[in-house]
């Protein structure tokens, strides 16, 4: 009987121990995730630098939109075209400037939920309203039904540079996204960045190369304003 | 001292697991809730609860030292309570995790699914423990005199 109540003892020791480890290990786990994801980003200098460079951008995407004037324009295209065109540039504008790009602008703390949202922005107001539904007719251009050879000869550019400006964040959204599993913080590729700071980086580099892209179209619109594409 | 420190565990572990309960009873039948599944499927994930209590109050009642005395035990218990309760909170106060706001809830059920299984074998292996030890506990010995 003794024998059968030290195997008993061993036993329950044996899964107390199991019961102890993993409790352990858990409370830490989700201690770790907890402060992981608490950790802020404050905003410095190359923060603000990011935003002027993006707003000089825009401002000079206004600089050639205000170029066109229907009346005196004798270019390729017709000027109906053109004032298409440049109410499309105009919209992108207007989406670069939402509301929340506005609002982290002026934040001096970044926390991972303005990252989230900044991300939604980019995805919704800049690919969605202003690459997609503005601008994707650079993709679609042909000899028939576009008069300039410049935009159609660096058609499989723009493609591939609206594709990489769709996939870009991708990654980072399923990863923001899954910040509520505490498998989160086991994963290589989160343990060794700063979630905030490298996805707020991360969004605010596509800004800038979606800003390119705009700025892009919108020299090419100023050239065949000014004639130079003729 | 060890003694004061087992007093003060035993009655902890009893607290700690209504808490437990409660909290748990009520994002686990929100959480059905939502997805419209029928809430008497979620009696399973209650039952290591109602079992670990039964226990307890065994324990309790009739004064089992070979538990109650048990420092181990009832520090283990307590760690897994705390580890419940401490996710019980991130599920309902944690405003850093991205599902709670897509989700539009108050409760972050994504988060708290997790916890659900690991809480289940823990409590299980608990109750498990706290049989094992009620068996240690018993003396044979006096038995097997009194049967001679």
């Amino acid at each position: 009987m003794d024998f059968f109540k030290q195997y008993i003892k061993i036993m329950n020791y044996a899964l107390m121990g199991l019961v102890f480890g993993f409790a352990f290990f858990y409370l830490l786990s989700n201690a770790y995730h907890y402060l992981e994801i608490r950790k802020d980003f404050y905003a410095d200098d190359n923060t603000q630098l990011l935003f002027n460079k993006i707003n000089e951008k825009m401002d000079h995407i206004t600089q050639n939109i205000s170029k066109f004037n229907s009346t005196t324009y004798s270019g390729n295209l017709s000027s109906n075209r053109m004032l298409a065109i440049q109410s499309n540039l105009q919209t992108c504008v207007q989406k670069f400037n939402n509301e929340t790009i506005q609002s982290i602008q002026d934040m001096k703390k970044i926390s991972i939920i303005d990252v989230y949202r900044l991300r939604e922005s980019y995805e919704n107001d800049i690919f969605n309203d202003c690459i997609v539904y503005n601008l994707h007719w650079t993709t679609t251009v042909t000899k028939e039904n576009f008069n300039s050879s410049y935009l159609i000869q660096n058609q499989p550019l723009i493609q591939l540079y609206i594709e990489s400006l769709r996939t870009e964040t991708s990654y980072l959204k399923k990863d923001l996204i899954n910040n509520s599993s505490y498998f989160y913080n086991t994963s290589a590729a989160s343990f060794i960045k700063h979630n905030t700071k490298d996805g707020f980086y991360e969004v605010m580099s596509s800004y800038n190369k979606a800003a390119s892209f705009v700025e892009y179209i919108s020299d090419w619109f100023a050239g065949e304003v000014e004639g130079i594409y003729d | 001292m060890i003694k004061i420190i087992n007093i003060i565990l035993s009655f902890l572990k009893m607290i700690m697991l209504l808490v437990c309960f409660v909290f748990s009873f009520f994002i686990i039948v929100n959480m059905y809730q939502r997805l419209d599944k029928n809430i008497g499927d979620s009696i399973y994930n209650f039952i290591p609860f109602v079992l670990l209590f039964i226990l307890f109050a065994i324990n309790f009642v009739l004064r089992q030292k070979s538990v109650n005395q048990c420092l181990f035990y009832n520090i283990t218990c307590c760690l897994v309570f705390a580890f419940i309760l401490f996710a019980v909170y991130r599920t309902f106060m944690d405003q850093n995790m991205i599902a709670i706001i897509r989700l539009g809830y108050h409760i972050n059920f994504n988060y708290f699914a997790d916890i659900i299984a690991p809480m289940r074998a823990m409590l299980y292996i608990l109750c498990l423990s706290n049989v094992l030890l009620m068996i240690d506990g018993i003396d044979f010995s006096k038995k097997v005199e009194n049967g001679e």
